[in-house]
């Protein structure tokens, strides 16, 4: 991108305050008109301030006729900006111009229904069984946070399985090597190993086999220890 | 002569002064049409705007090609599609497009133009039509004995308009009177405003009162604040030595019903504001109505339609059946069915015994709730929604005619009957263009547009000397001592029109010549100093800090006012007012804050004077005695004064819904005539349990058909099937030969009789009998029991089975885990025990302990003491509990429904 400008400081620095003069000299000196400017902000009130602040400093400036178009300035949340783009572009898009942002059980309500549509029965069938091993509640949440993911970092549906094949094999590398396949009737488990151990495996019993596996988690600044216990066979 | 003052912001306009104004008449766009239309004899039948989409949506269709700019949008959403683009066309039309496109033009344009040709066939005449049609017919007729003064100046308005002042004798009416020469005392803060707006110059003001900026936590603190102030008297003028009550105009910016609403509290007269609002309880009846006729049946909105405050069944039905829907969440059900015959019984009861009443009633049930359902995508039939409709239109215009109604109901009843028979008219439209299914994302559309304008509460009418109230600050053009700007918030601004440059020049060149986006925001920016120079004693600004949750935006024309005055307007707030921090002699604010009262905190004991209103009860069962002796005070509020939760709140849809579907299941696996279960192989099992769940859910478990929860459902029945074969397992092993479902028992105890419904009475091939009681989940709660010798409820139950001195085995089953938990393995052999650590610890100890709990508990009865084991309060031993007592929790207020009667914690 040409004529980048790229403000990084930390929070209460000034940064909507830098933003505010810029916009403010570039409307002021006619380099942009106020449709023209998009910005898109983490929260509406940071959104709502910025267009004010703005707006004030060009009616300091005496800039009234400018100020009254702020308006028109495309600044708003990420969600707000792209749906009014969206709603803009519907026809060319090929969508329905009444476009609605969907809250978060209307959200997870499509999600399930369309994940419902993509899978067949047995599959649900198997997933429940999975999950009733793995002792989770709802897979669903799993894979939403999996779409979701994928969908923030852009990575196509299409490089999904790949990559779901990459991890499995690094998964499976900390394992020994499949032992026959035992029953799964009764199921029980050893304890969880210290928190902060990599990856610890016992010796199996002779007929059932339990894996205990810890995983140290990092999360910006703090740490957090979470184990999984997964039991049954290799 | 007629002189008409015309004003784009003045339909509904109200003079405030009482004087005759015989030959003028002051109107807005819609007020100017109709007046021109009746005087040139043009108006005819106006159709609705749902009507006209759906007439559209026809035009569109037959434009497609497959090719239209609109094609790929219109296979997606097509009413949308539709009603977006007949917006666009009447923005074209009112500005002047002849319904043309030139070679060349872009596309958009072309297949408007394409669309348009059918227009001409198909479409109802919508305003901008009729306001090309006043101006066609003034080509021919003259209208000279009218005169029309323009509020503002034509030259910013739609080029129609503009056609049609030049065909009328009309002036332009530039600028108002107070807008050269405002009134304000001089030197006032509210004179140097009115002056650095008329000469853009900085002020500096002083806080002589006479312009404020006034804001509260909420719209309500800063309404009963307006109130006071508007109800008050002032002293502005410093030569003065009175206080004077001024005139006053306020500016509705948005919600001065909140104002209506203090008013009549404070005993003054009411403005008549009411917003207008879809959520109007008949206006929903049409949208829950159709939201029935989809599949799967959604048991929340069943629910809805029938604890709805009005619907077109009688309130009793709809009470009993909504009763069964939140306990078992479905339709047509055994409770279902049973209740039905109970209603239908009692209408013909009431009607004397005539058959035909209770006929009615049953096909009027029928008609409302078992009407065949639809695929949402493959749509329902369009005449069958229809029909829907004009039932719905039917019962409403109906309910309008009852005698003894309020005007405000009656009003609604209308309302709601016009709206269902313009979706009735507009789904006629549909079918006669032969469209033969809707499905239900294009119902929902239509609907909404349909009900979008809502109906206002029409009983909240102006009463006599209310506050003059204008509702834009353009339609200020008349000069007012004060003036208040409540809701002084960023208004909906003049967007950018959704086409380029270039087909913006196109248009033009086809006759439309839409208005820039920039002299639209100057006229309001122009229309918003209104209120300034119009003001001529005090001028206030009303925001409050937070409305509907959200910080509201102020007006563009606050940013105006801190550049001219340097911010030196002051700011009130009501809460410092309140505090006693600030006072302000600008406003007559008498506001006192409310003193803080603590709400009764939780107390160890109630004591009653009369302890015989604390008998006993003729028959207890288990639920009952539990209460009894763990928390005291829900048996008394409960079974002695009888208050109960109300089961309509919401639907069972937790465990306690798996719970009573489990329970349904197994009454008909072990009563099924076709089907013996000592005989069954594990897949017989499991396919009668699948066949048999499908229709169980259906009836009472429909939330688990609702698209989005096939999991769940899937999970569910496999649950069921291992639950089901698992039980068989335990009971062959046990070498069971009887089971019981819901087994009633009685009989009686110490304290009286007792009675209850053994889950699953067993016996075995010796005559042995096992009490078995189902619970979802909780293994590791019913183990500590077992081992703690405390399960009370299958002591309880085998107690009742108790013959010949000898106690019936116990176990409980648990239903997702597949687990049979027992003291000990004597009767299930494969019973996973949990043996009491004591050996004196059996189930005749526990009920020698509950006998004397029992006695002890009723003694403090007798003696009129109820002990409260809620949060909050100690266990203080007193009365001193009898040596081997049942063990009691010293808090017991897990599922305690009464919280709000037992006290509250401290600061709540």
């Amino acid at each position: 991108m040409k004529n980048t400008l790229f403000i990084s400081a930390g929070a209460g620095s000034g940064k909507t305050h830098r933003i505010t003069d810029f916009l403010f000299e570039e409307l002021a000196a006619k380099r942009a008109r106020p449709e023209a400017v998009l910005a898109t902000t983490f929260t509406k009130k940071a959104a709502s301030e910025l267009v004010e602040r703005v707006r004030q400093r060009l009616a300091l400036g005496g800039q009234h006729r400018l100020a009254s178009s702020m308006g028109q300035a495309l600044i708003g949340t990420v969600n707000s900006v792209c749906g009014r783009l969206l709603g803009r572009y519907a026809f060319e898009a090929g969508l329905s111009p009444a476009l609605e942002v969907l809250d978060e059980d209307a959200s997870a309500l499509l999600f399930s229904q369309a994940l419902e549509q993509s899978l067949e029965s047995s599959d649900i069938d198997r997933m429940n069984a999975l999950a009733r091993r793995l002792e989770k509640e709802d897979w669903k949440g799993e894979i939403k946070g999996i779409v979701d993911l994928a969908r923030a970092n852009n990575i196509p549906a299409a490089a999904l399985p790949a990559q779901a094949e990459r991890s499995l094999a690094n998964l499976m590398a900390f394992f020994p090597s499949p032992s026959p396949r035992i029953p799964m009737s009764k199921s029980w488990r050893l304890p969880n190993r210290p928190a902060g151990t990599s990856v610890a495996t016992t010796t199996p019993p002779r007929k059932q086999q339990t894996i205990s596996i810890s995983c140290r988690l990092s999360k910006g600044n703090s740490r957090k220890h979470d184990s999984l216990g997964a039991s049954g066979s290799s | 002569m007629l002189k008409v003052i015309f004003g784009p912001d003045l339909d509904g306009y109200e003079t405030p002064f009482p004087q005759s104004k015989c030959g003028e008449v002051i109107l807005g766009p819609f007020g100017l049409l109709n007046f021109l239309e009746i005087r040139l004899g043009l108006r005819g039948i106006c159709e609705g705007e749902p009507v006209r989409t759906t007439q559209y949506l026809r035009c569109l269709r037959l434009a497609d090609n497959g090719c239209r700019f609109y094609s790929k949008s219109l296979s997606v959403d097509e009413l949308a599609v539709a009603r977006e683009l007949l917006g666009w066309r009447d923005t074209w039309i009112e500005a002047g497009w002849q319904g043309t496109a030139r070679e060349g033009d872009s596309a958009k344009l072309i297949d408007m133009a394409a669309v348009e040709a059918h227009a001409r066939d198909y479409l109802a005449l919508g305003s901008a039509d009729r306001l090309r049609n006043v101006l066609g017919a003034l080509q021919d007729n003259r209208l000279d004995d009218i005169v029309v003064e323009v509020v503002g100046g034509r030259e910013d308005l739609i080029s129609t308009w503009r056609e049609i002042f030049n065909l009328l004798s009309a002036f332009d009416h530039l600028p108002a009177p107070f807008r050269s020469n405002p009134t304000a005392i001089p030197d006032s803060d509210l004179a140097l405003l009115q002056q650095a707006v008329l000469d853009h110059q900085q002020v500096c003001l002083q806080g002589d009162g006479t312009v404020v900026f006034l804001t509260a936590t909420d719209e309500t603190l800063l309404a009963r604040a307006v109130s006071q102030i508007l109800h008050g008297t002032v002293n502005l003028d410093q030569s003065a030595w009175f206080k004077e009550s001024l005139t006053t105009t306020v500016i509705d910016g948005g919600n001065a019903a909140a104002l209506d609403m203090i008013f009549e509290g404070d005993g003054q007269p009411l403005t008549g504001s009411s917003t207008p609002s879809r959520w109007r309880p008949p206006l929903q009846v049409l949208p829950l109505s159709l939201s029935l006729l989809w599949s799967p049946l959604d048991p929340f909105r069943l629910l809805e339609f029938l604890t709805h405050p009005v619907g077109p069944l009688p309130r009793r039905v709809r009470s009993r059946l909504a009763q069964i829907v939140a306990e078992y969440p479905g339709i047509g059900g055994e409770h279902w069915q049973q209740a039905i015959v109970e209603l239908v019984e009692k209408d013909k009861e009431r009607a004397g015994g005539d058959n035909k009443a209770g006929e009615t009633s049953a096909l009027r049930i029928e008609q409302w709730l078992f009407a065949e359902r639809f695929d949402p995508d493959e749509g329902a039939p369009v005449q069958r929604v229809a029909e829907q409709c004009g039932r719905v239109c039917r019962w409403a215009a109906g309910q309008a005619e009852r005698e003894g109604l309020i005007p405000s109901l009656r009003a609604l009843y209308h309302a709601a009957s016009a709206q269902a028979s313009q979706a009735q008219r507009t789904l006629d439209d549909l079918a006669k263009a032969g469209q033969e299914r809707i499905a239900r994302l294009q119902l929902d559309r239509l609907i909404d547009q349909v009900t979008s304008l809502g109906s206002p509460v029409t009983s909240r009418s102006a009463e006599l000397g209310h506050i003059h109230l204008s509702h834009s600050p353009g339609a200020l053009i008349e000069s007012r001592q004060r003036i208040l700007w409540w809701n002084f918030s960023e208004p909906a601004l003049p967007c950018k029109w959704p086409w380029s440059t270039a087909e913006l020049g196109q248009l033009a060149a086809n006759g439309a010549h839409l208005s820039s986006v920039d002299s639209s925001l100057q006229r309001l920016a122009d229309f918003s100093t209104q209120p300034i120079l119009a003001a001529s004693r005090q001028l206030i600004f009303a925001l409050p800090a937070k409305s509907c949750g959200e910080v509201p935006r102020p007006h563009p024309l606050w940013d105006r006012i801190a550049a001219l005055t340097g911010k030196t307007v002051p700011t009130v707030d009501v809460g410092s007012l309140l505090k006693g921090s600030v006072r302000h002699k600008g406003l007559a604010l008498t506001l006192s804050p409310m003193e803080r009262h603590q709400l009764p905190q939780p107390v160890r004991w109630w004591q009653i004077r009369q302890p015989q209103l604390l008998p006993r009860r003729a028959k207890e069962s288990f639920s009952s005695l539990q209460c009894f002796i763990e928390s005291p005070y829900q048996w008394v509020l409960r079974y002695q004064a009888s208050l109960n939760a109300g089961s309509l709140t919401r639907i069972e849809n937790g465990n306690r819904q798996k719970g009573n579907l489990f329970h349904r299941l197994f009454k008909m696996f072990f009563s099924a005539k076709d089907f013996d279960w000592r005989q069954a192989d594990r897949g017989s099992v499991v396919r009668w349990v699948s066949i048999r769940f499908d229709t169980l859910l259906a009836e009472e478990g429909a939330n688990f058909l609702l698209p989005g929860r096939l999991r769940e459902k899937q999970e569910l029945i496999e649950t069921a099937q291992r639950s089901a074969w698992s039980l068989v397992e335990f009971l062959r092993a046990a070498k069971v030969r009887t089971v019981e479902v819901e087994k009633p028992v009685d009989g009686s105890f110490t304290g009286g009789d007792l009675s209850g419904f053994i889950d699953l009475l067993v016996t075995n091939e010796e005559g042995v009998e096992a009490v078995v009681d189902l619970k979802w989940s909780g293994a590791q709660y019913r183990r500590q029991e077992l081992r703690e010798n405390r399960m009370l409820q299958l002591a309880v139950y085998a107690y009742l089975r108790k013959r010949q001195g000898r106690w019936p085995a116990q176990a409980f089953y648990m239903l997702s885990e597949c687990r049979l938990l027992a003291q000990d393995a004597g009767f299930f052999p494969n019973a996973e025990v949990c043996s009491p650590g004591d050996e004196n610890d059996h189930i005749a100890a526990l009920w020698l302990a509950f006998e004397k709990t029992w006695k002890w508990r009723r003694q403090q009865f007798d003696q009129g003491l109820i002990e409260v084991t809620v949060t909050g309060t100690a266990a203080d031993g007193n009365p001193i509990p009898p040596e081997g007592r049942l063990p009691i929790g010293e808090h017991n207020d897990r599922f305690n429904e009464f919280g709000t009667l037992t006290g509250w914690q401290e600061g709540a």
